[in-house]
C-alpha cells in the first residue's frame, strides 16, 4: 500500500506537549480552594452614581457652576482636560446663544418679541434636554427599570453620563442588588449562568439603542419641540407681560410726581443759568436769543417751538439801538477806511478836506436831534451822513476842478450806504447798529429762568403722560389696548361662537364668506337663549375688563371725563400755560391749551384725544358686535322692533331687516356715507282686494330658527329692483332699527350691571346722531331724529369701528394659520414621539441563555 | 534501515528536524548531523542536494552528556525581597532575539543566521550583569500561535500553549531537552547573580482558543472575545459566573501548571501580562500557590493606573491597588508617560500618590521604573541620549522604584527596523507581513539583537546602578523630600532630596531636554560652604551651581541630572514636603 506522504507529514507533526510538574504542591486542589477559601474582593470604585433628588438640584447646579468656573480657569492657563473643555464647550454654546439673544433683544421693538428671543433660546436648550428625558429616559426607566442617562462622578470628580460610551461603562458602580433588581424588572430569568453579565449586556444594549435613537431623532425633535414650546408660550407670556405692563403704566400716573423726576432737565437748566449769567447786563444779540431758544425748545415739538420763538423774540428784542458818542467816532473811522479802500491817490490833506470831521458830524446830528436811544430806524442818520459827504465832495470838486478822480468820489462813496449783500446791513448801518439798545437785565434773566423751569417741568410731565398713553393705547403691538383687542378676538371668541375648524378654513379665504358664516352663526345663536346669553356674557366680561383697564383714561361721571389721566393732563397743561402767560409767553401758552375758551388744536387736546380716539375706535368695534347680536336677537324674536310698525308694508319690513342684518355685519364707513345703498322693490302701491289682503300686506315679519321667513323679499328679479333715493323714512327706520330704541331684555339682563352700559347706550345714540344725522349734501333729508349733527369723517370712522365680517375674517385667517402650523409640526412631533417611543418595546431584545444545569 | 525515497517532497519532509517525545526524560533527537542550509538557497535543486546529504548521514546521534547542570551552584531565590526592598534592577529581554546573530545586516534573522536561544543567551549574561542589572525579565517563552498571527514569527504574547516552551528557543544541536536548556539558562543567570522573571501571557493565541475552548471567553454569538486592538490574541475566561464571582477552575489549573513549570525551571518570579485580565480572586489563588512552593517567588503586575472602566473593549478596568492587595509585589505604574508630563510637579504628584498608596497596602510594595517598556516607543525619540540618561538618573534616585530597562536601551536602540511591514516569503505563521510597531521593540518577528550605536547610554546607566547600590541605604528606603523652587516659571526643574539616618542626597534635574533652565532651589539647612560633587557621570551641556545659605542657584543643562551628597542631617525637620514609603 502506497503511503500518503501528506498524511505522513501531518502525523509526524509534533503533538502538543503540556508540562506536568512532578513537584507540584500535592495537597493543592483548585476546586477545593474555590469551595473553601474566602477570597479578597476588589475595592469599591472610587466613583459613585449620582442619585439626586429634586431637592439636590440647586446644590448640584452650583457644584456644576463651580466646576465650570474651574474649567474656565484651567482653560485660560492652558491646563484644561478634555472633560473640562467639553464642559466649556457646553457653557460656550449657552453663553454664545445668550449673547445672540441679547443682541436680538436690543433689535426688537416690543416686549413680546424681546422676551421671545430668550424664550426661544431657553426652549431650544430645554428641548435638547427634555426630548431625551421625556421620550427616551422616562419610558426606558418605566419599561426597563434603569436610568439610561444615569450620571456618575468618576475618580477625578468629573460628572459624566454612565452610558455615554458603551465601551466604557463602570459597571462596578452598580451593586449586585441593583443590577439584579433591574434584571428582575427586565424579566431576566433568575437561574441563568452569568446573570449579572447578561443583565449588564442588556442594559448596555438598551442604553446604546436609546442613545442611537437620541442621535437620530434629536436633529428633528429639538427644533420641533422648541417651536412647540414657544407656540404654547405665545399666549400666556404676553398675557403675563401685558398684566405687568398695565400695572407699570398705572403706576406711572399714581406715582406721577416721582416719575417725572426721571426726566432730568437739570443739565438744560444749568446751561441756561450759565448762559444767562455770562450775558447778564450785556446787549441782547440775535445769537444770544438763538441760544436761549435752543435751550428752551429742546424736546419740544416743532409747532410749540415756533410759538416759543415768537414769544422769546418779543421778550428779547434785538432790533433797537442807541446812538452814542462812540458811534460818532466810529463813523469817521468807517469813512476813512472806506476811502483808503478805494485805492485812489489822495493825500491826507485832501482826505481831510473831503471827509467831515467828528465835530461837524456831532454838531450836525445834534442839530437834527438824532443823538438818542432805542432807535429802530436809521434812515435819517444815513441820509444825514450822505448829505454831509455830498456837500464836502461838491466843495472839494469845486476847489479842485482839475482833479478828475475827485469827480467820481460820490460814486465810490455809495458803498457806504449800500451793501452788495441784500440781506446784510451797509457798512454805515452796521456802525449805527453797533450798540444794542436792550441789555439782558436781571428781571429778564429771572423771567427766562422761570420760563425754563415751567417748560422743563412741562416736558417731564408730558413725557410721563406720553409714555402712559403709549403703553395703554398706542396703535402698536402689545399695548394694553392691542392686547385687549387680541383678548376678545381670540380663540375663546371662536369657541364661544362655536366656530368649527371647517368654518375657520372657509372663513379665512374671504371677508364676504367670513361675513356669511358669522351671520349664520349669529342666527343660530340668537334662537337659543342659553347660547345667546353665553355669547353676550363673553362680550360683557371682556368689555367690562377693558373698562377696568382703561379706567384711568376714560372714567366718566355725568358724561364728563373724570379720569386720572385727564386731570393730570389738565393740571399739567393748564398750570404750564398759566405760568407762561404770566411770563408773557402768550403764543406758547395758547399752543398748549388753545385760544380763548376752546382747546381745539391745542397740545392738550391732542394729548387727550389721542387716547380717547383710540379707545373709542376699539370699543366701537366690539360695541358693534354686541349691538349686532342684540339686533339679530330682537329680529329673531320679533321683539323690541317697534320701528317695524303696523303701517309699514311687510315687504319694506323684510327689506329693512335684511339690509340692517347685512349692515351690522358688513357695513363699512362708505356704506353709511351713501345712506345705505340697497335695491328695493319700487312698486309698493297695490290695490287690495279685501281686508285680509291689506292686513297681510302690512303684517309683521315672521322668523324661524333665527332667520326671517321672507314672504316678499327676494321674490323679484334683480332687474326689477331699484334704489329708492331720498326715501327718508326707510333710512330713518334702518338707523333706528339698528341703533335706536331699547335693547332686548335678554341683552339688558346680561349687561345691566356692567360699567360700560351707559357708554354703550351713548355709543348707540352717537352712531344714530353723528352717523345717521350727519348732513350729507346729496341726501340732505336723511335725518333720523329730524335734527342735523355735524360729524367729521374721523368721528364716523371711530364710531363704526371695524366691520364685524373683517374682524372675523382676520381672526379666522390667523387661527387657520396657527392651526395649520400646529397641525403640521404637531403631527411631525407626534410622529417623531411615536417613532421614538415604539421601538422602546423592542430595545434590549436578547436571547436568554439556558438556565444553569445545577438549578434545573 | 531507513527507506530512501527519491521523491523530492519526501526528501524535503525527511530533512525536517523533528524532536520526538522524550523517553524516560531523555531526549532522543532524530536529526541530521549536517545542518541543511535552508535559507541560503531555496531552489529545488539545492534542496535536493541538501537532502541527499541528510539522507546519507547517520539518523540517530547519541545524546550528549549534560554537564552544565552538575556545575550549578546552590542558589536561593530572593526576588520577592528584592522587590520589597526596591533592590531589583531589571532588564527586559526577548530570548529569541536577545543574542540573535544577524550576519547580513538586514536586521532580520533568516536562512542560516542564528536566532536567539536560551543557550546562546548565556553569552550575554556577563554583559548584562556588568550593566548593574540583577534581574532579567524574559518576555513570554511559549511558542507563538500560528493562526491570525501578527508578524512572521508570531507575537510572543500570543501563546500557542502556555505550558510549552517555544522550540525556537531551543538549540537543536544541544542534546538537552527544552526544559533542560531553559533550566540551564536560568542556572547560568543565577550563577551570575541574575534573577529570572518570566512573562505570563494574559491572553491566548487563536490556536489555543481552538484547542482549549473551556479556557476561553466568548462573545454571545460564540465568537472568541478579542481584546480591542490585538487581533492575534483571544481573551481567557477567568469566570465561571462573573455575577457571582465564581472563577473558572480550568483556567486556574492551567495557570497553576504554568507556575509549576516556572518554579520547576528555577525561575524566580513572574511578570503577569495585563494583570487586570484576571480578577483579584484569581490571583489570590495563584500567587499564594506559588509561595507554597517558593516563598520568595516574586510577582510583577502589568498594571498602570486606576480606571473607572476600561477604555479597551473586552478588557476589565485597571486597578493597581487591587492587584497589590491580591499579592503582587510590584507594579508598572505610569512612568512611561513621564515625557508627557510638562512639569516637575506632575512627577512629584505621581511619586507622592504612590508613596501614599504604599500605606494602603502591605509594606514593601513597589513599582518598576517603567520609563520605557516594550509597549512604548524607544526613549531615544523623546530626547536621545540626554533623555535616556535623565531617566536612568531618575530611576536610580526615585523612591519605591526598581529600575527597569528594555534590552537595547543600553546603546540607544531606536527599534527602527528596515523590514517594517514588508512582505516576507518565509514565515512561521499564517502571516507574511513583517508587522512591527513603529519605534517599539519587535515582538512579532525574528529580528536582530537589540542594540544601537550609543554605548555611552549603557555606561551612564551602569554608573547609575552602581551609584544606587552604593547609596542603597538612602535610595531604597530613604524619605522623599520635595524641594521648593523660585523663578522656575515653567516648572522644569525636578528638585528633591532623599534622606535617611542623617545622610542626604540632593537630586537636581532639568526635565527640559532642549534648553537649560535656571532657578533657585530651597534646600533647608544647607550651609553656604557646602561643596557639591556630582555623584553621577557628566553628559551633555554643563550645569552651574551657586550655593548660599539654605538655597542653591542652579542653571541646569538640557536634560541634565545631578546628585550631590549634602550635609543636612536635619533636613526632614525643616522641610514641608516629606514623604516616606510604607
Amino acid at each position: 500500500m502506497r503511503t500518503n506522504l501528506i498524511q505522513a507529514y501531518l502525523n509526524r507533526t509534533p503533538q502538543v506537549q503540556q508540562y506536568n510538574s512532578d513537584k507540584a504542591v500535592k495537597d493543592f486542589d483548585v476546586q477545593k480552594e474555590l469551595r473553601t477559601r474566602t477570597f479578597i474582593k476588589p475595592l469599591p470604585s472610587n466613583g459613585k452614581l449620582v442619585k439626586n433628588t429634586i431637592f439636590d438640584i440647586p446644590a448640584e447646579y452650583f457644584k456644576d457652576m463651580k466646576y465650570d468656573m474651574r474649567a474656565l480657569k484651567h482653560s485660560i492657563n492652558g491646563e484644561a482636560n478634555d472633560h473640562e473643555l467639553g464642559k466649556l464647550n457646553d457653557m460656550g454654546m449657552k453663553l454664545g446663544g445668550l449673547a445672540i439673544a441679547s443682541y436680538l433683544f436690543t433689535r426688537k421693538g416690543t416686549p413680546k418679541t424681546k422676551i421671545f428671543e430668550f424664550i426661544g433660546l431657553l426652549s431650544f436648550f430645554g428641548a435638547m434636554d427634555l426630548w431625551p428625558k421625556l421620550f427616551l429616559q422616562l419610558p426606558a426607566y418605566l419599561l426597563h427599570g434603569f436610568d439610561i442617562r444615569q450620571n456618575y462622578v468618576d475618580n477625578y470628580g468629573r460628572k459624566k453620563m454612565l452610558y455615554q460610551d458603551h465601551q466604557f461603562i463602570p459597571w462596578d458602580l452598580y451593586s449586585d442588588e441593583e443590577i439584579n433588581k433591574i434584571g428582575d424588572r427586565m424579566r431576566v430569568p433568575k437561574d441563568i449562568p452569568n446573570r449579572r453579565d447578561f443583565i449588564q449586556e442588556k442594559m448596555r444594549k438598551i442604553a446604546l439603542q436609546n442613545n442611537t435613537m437620541w442621535m437620530l431623532t434629536s436633529g428633528f425633535a429639538t427644533p420641533i419641540m422648541s417651536a412647540l414650546i414657544c407656540n404654547a408660550l405665545e399666549k400666556p407670556v404676553p398675557k403675563y407681560q401685558g398684566e405687568k405692563l398695565d400695572k407699570s403704566a398705572d403706576f406711572l400716573l399714581s406715582n406721577f410726581s416721582q416719575e417725572i423726576k426721571k426726566y432730568d432737565y437739570s443739565k438744560n437748566e444749568a446751561a441756561m443759568t450759565k448762559l444767562l449769567s455770562d450775558n447778564a447786563g450785556k446787549p441782547i444779540t440775535k445769537q444770544l436769543v438763538d441760544e436761549i431758544h435752543a435751550n428752551l425748545a429742546d424736546d419740544l415739538n416743532y409747532v410749540t417751538a415756533q410759538s416759543l420763538r415768537t414769544d422769546i423774540d418779543n421778550l428779547l428784542p434785538t432790533d433797537s439801538f442807541n446812538f452814542t458818542k462812540e458811534t460818532l467816532g466810529n463813523i469817521r473811522k468807517v469813512l476813512e477806511k472806506n476811502f483808503e479802500n478805494l485805492d485812489i491817490p489822495f493825500t491826507p490833506e485832501e482826505i481831510a478836506q473831503i471827509l467831515p470831521d467828528d465835530a461837524s458830524i456831532m454838531s450836525t446830528f445834534e442839530e437834527k436831534g438824532l443823538i438818542k436811544t432805542d432807535i429802530k430806524d436809521f434812515s435819517e442818520h444815513t441820509k444825514l451822513i450822505q448829505d454831509l459827504l455830498d456837500s464836502k465832495i461838491e466843495s472839494f470838486v469845486a476847489q479842485n476842478p482839475d482833479n478828475l478822480t475827485a469827480r467820481r468820489l460820490d460814486f465810490y462813496m455809495k458803498n457806504l450806504v449800500h451793501s452788495n449783500d441784500r440781506n446784510a446791513d451797509s457798512e454805515l448801518l452796521s456802525v449805527f447798529k453797533s450798540t444794542q439798545a436792550t441789555v439782558l437785565s436781571d428781571n429778564t434773566i429771572e423771567t427766562i429762568k422761570s420760563i425754563s423751569k415751567t417748560l422743563n417741568s412741562l416736558k417731564a410731565k408730558n413725557a410721563v403722560l406720553d409714555e402712559f398713553a403709549f403703553i395703554k393705547t398706542a396703535q402698536a403691538p402689545e399695548t394694553i389696548l392691542a392686547n385687549f383687542w387680541n383678548d376678545i378676538a381670540s380663540d375663546e371668541f371662536l369657541k364661544t361662537l362655536n366656530i368649527s375648524p371647517d368654518e375657520i378654513k372657509k372663513a379665512r379665504l374671504d371677508s364676504d364668506i367670513a361675513g356669511k358664516i358669522l351671520r349664520n352663526k349669529f342666527e343660530d345663536i340668537v334662537v337659543d337663549d342659553t347660547r345667546y346669553a353665553q355669547v353676550v356674557e363673553f362680550l360683557q366680561k371682556k368689555l367690562s375688563a377693558l373698562q377696568g383697564k382703561m379706567l384711568s383714561l376714560s372714567e366718566f361721571k355725568d358724561g364728563e371725563s373724570v379720569s386720572l389721566y385727564k386731570s393730570l393732563v389738565d393740571s399739567t397743561f393748564d398750570n404750564s400755560a398759566a405760568s407762561l402767560k404770566a411770563a408773557g409767553m402768550i403764543n406758547t401758552a395758547e399752543n398748549l391749551v388753545g385760544y380763548d375758551d376752546t382747546i381745539k388744536t391745542s397740545l392738550k387736546e391732542l394729548q387727550l384725544s389721542f387716547v380717547t380716539d383710540r379707545i373709542k375706535g376699539v370699543k366701537s368695534s366690539f360695541y358693534r358686535l354686541l349691538n349686532a347680536l342684540d339686533l339679530y336677537h330682537r329680529i329673531s324674536k320679533v321683539e323690541k322692533v317697534d320701528i317695524l310698525h303696523a303701517k309699514m308694508p311687510r315687504e319694506v319690513k323684510e327689506e329693512l331687516v335684511e339690509m340692517c342684518k347685512q349692515l351690522v355685519i358688513n357695513g363699512h364707513n362708505s356704506d353709511y356715507a351713501v345712506k345705505f345703498y340697497f335695491k328695493r322693490n319700487p312698486e309698493l302701491n297695490p290695490h287690495f282686494a279685501n281686508d285680509e289682503a291689506r292686513k297681510e300686506f302690512y303684517s309683521q315679519i315672521e322668523t324661524k330658527n333665527g332667520r326671517v321667513v321672507n314672504k316678499y323679499f327676494g321674490k323679484h328679479d334683480a332687474s326689477e329692483l331699484v334704489e329708492l333715493a331720498n326715501d327718508r323714512e326707510f333710512f330713518d327706520a334702518a338707523i333706528k332699527l339698528m341703533y335706536d330704541g331699547e335693547l332686548h331684555p335678554d341683552t339688558i339682563a346680561k349687561i345691566k350691571d356692567s360699567a360700560f352700559l351707559e357708554e354703550f347706550m351713548r355709543y348707540r345714540k352717537d352712531v344714530m346722531n353723528f352717523v345717521g344725522g350727519d348732513q350729507y349734501k346729496f341726501k340732505p333729508n336723511h335725518l333720523p331724529n329730524g335734527q342735523s349733527f355735524k360729524s367729521s369723517s374721523k368721528l364716523r370712522f371711530l364710531l363704526l369701528g371695524s366691520a364685524s365680517d373683517e374682524l372675523f375674517f382676520k381672526l379666522c385667517k390667523q387661527k387657520f394659520n396657527s392651526m395649520h402650523w400646529f397641525k403640521r409640526f404637531g403631527t411631525i412631533g407626534a410622529g417623531l414621539a411615536v417613532v421614538t417611543l415604539l421601538p422602546q418595546f423592542f430595545f434590549g431584545k436578547m436571547k436568554n441563555p439556558k438556565a444553569s444545569k445545577e438549578n434545573k | 534501515m531507513m527507506n530512501v525515497s527519491t521523491n523530492l517532497l519526501t526528501q524535503q519532509l525527511n530533512s525536517l528536524n523533528l524532536t520526538l517525545p522524550k523517553e524516560n526524560n531523555k531526549t532522543v533527537t532524530v536529526n541530521n548531523p549536517v545542518t541543511p542550509n535552508n535559507g541560503a538557497s531555496s531552489n529545488l535543486l539545492s534542496k535536493y542536494l541538501d537532502n541527499q546529504s541528510v539522507i546519507n548521514s547517520a539518523t540517530v546521534v547519541k545524546t550528549q552528556k549534560v554537564t552544565e547542570a552538575e556545575t550549578v551552584k546552590p542558589y536561593k531565590n530572593d526576588l520577592k525581597t528584592l522587590f520589597n526592598t526596591n533592590s531589583a534592577k531589571i532588564l527586559a529581554i526577548i530570548p529569541r532575539t536577545f543574542n540573535a546573530k544577524d550576519l547580513n545586516g538586514n536586521e532580520y534573522i533568516e536562512g542560516n543566521e542564528e536566532h536567539g536561544t536560551f543557550l546562546n543567551a548565556i553569552d550575554r549574561l556577563d554583559e548584562v550583569r556588568g550593566n548593574g542589572i540583577n534581574t532579567l525579565h524574559l518576555l513570554p517563552i511559549n511558542p507563538p500561535g500560528k493562526q491570525n498571527a501578527m508578524g512572521t514569527a508570531g507575537s510572543v504574547y500570543s501563546p500557542l500553549d502556555m505550558l510549552q516552551i517555544d522550540p525556537m528557543l531551543i538549540d537543536n544541536n544541544d542534546p538537552r531537552s527544552d526544559k533542560e536548556q531553559f533550566k540551564a539558562f536560568v542556572d547560568a543567570c543565577h550563577n551570575r547573580g541574575l534573577r529570572v522573571m518570566v512573562d505570563m501571557p494574559s491572553c491566548a493565541s487563536y490556536d489555543l482558543f481552538l484547542a482549549k475552548p473551556e479556557l476561553m471567553a466568548k462573545e454571545r454569538n460564540g465568537l472568541a472575545k478579542t481584546p480591542q486592538g490585538w487581533n492575534d490574541i483571544r481573551m481567557f475566561q477567568p469566570w465561571q459566573d462573573e455575577g457571582k464571582r465564581l472563577l473558572n477552575p480550568e483556567l486556574l489549573e492551567y495557570h497553576r501548571k504554568f507556575v509549576d513549570m516556572m518554579i520547576d525551571a528555577g525561575v524566580d518570579g513572574i511578570r503577569a501580562d495585563v494583570a487586570r485580565a484576571k480578577p483579584v480572586e484569581f490571583w489570590d489563588i495563584i500567587i499564594p500557590y506559588s509561595h507554597k512552593r517558593d516563598p520568595e517567588f516574586a510577582w510583577l503586575a502589568e498594571t498602570y493606573t486606576y480606571e473607572d472602566a476600561s477604555p479597551q473593549a473586552n478588557m476589565p478596568y485597571d486597578r493597581p491597588e487591587d492587584s497589590l492587595r491580591a499579592g503582587f509585589d510590584a507594579y508598572y505604574g505610569q512612568y512611561h508617560i513621564f515625557h508627557e508630563w510638562s512639569t516637575a510637579k506632575e512627577l512629584h504628584d505621581y511619586v507622592i500618590d504612590n508613596l501614599n498608596l504604599s500605606y494602603r497596602v502591605d509594606p514593601g510594595k513597589s513599582l518598576i521604573g517603567s520609563f520605557a517598556t516594550h509597549d512604548d516607543i524607544s526613549p531615544m525619540f523623546h530626547g536621545g541620549e540626554v533623555y535616556c540618561n535623565l531617566t536612568s538618573g531618575l530611576q536610580a534616585t526615585l523612591p519605591m522604584l526598581n529600575p527597569y530597562f528594555v534590552d537595547g536601551f543600553q546603546s540607544g536602540d531606536t527599534y527602527s527596523y528596515s523590514y517594517k511591514d514588508k512582505y516576507s516569503t518565509e514565515t512561521r505563521t499564517d502571516n507574511h507581513e513583517m508587522t512591527v510597531h513603529q519605534g517599539k521593540l519587535d515582538i512579532f518577528n525574528l529580528s536582530r539583537k537589540p542594540g544601537g550605536n550609543q554605548p555611552e547610554i549603557g555606561k551612564f546607566m551602569s554608573e547609575c546602578m552602581k551609584f544606587r547600590d552604593k547609596y542603597a541605604n538612602v535610595l531604597k528606603r530613604g524619605s522623599y523630600i520635595v524641594l521648593e523652587k523660585k523663578k522656575d516659571k515653567l516648572d522644569s526643574v525636578i528638585a528633591f532630596a532623599r534622606h535617611r539616618q542623617g545622610r542626604t542626597l540632593l537630586v537636581l534635574a532639568n526635565k527640559n531636554v532642549n534648553r537649560p533652565v535656571a532657578c533657585r532651589v530651597k534646600v533647608p539647612t544647607l550651609r553656604e560652604n557646602q561643596k557639591l560633587e556630582n555623584l553621577l557621570p557628566s553628559y551633555g551641556e554643563n550645569s552651574k551651581f551657586q550655593v548660599s545659605q539654605g538655597e542653591i542657584a542652579v542653571n541646569l543643562g538640557p536634560g541634565r541630572i545631578h546628585v550631590f551628597e549634602i550635609d543636612t542631617p536635619y533636613i526632614e525637620t525643616y522641610s514641608n514636603n516629606v514623604y516616606k514609603q510604607h
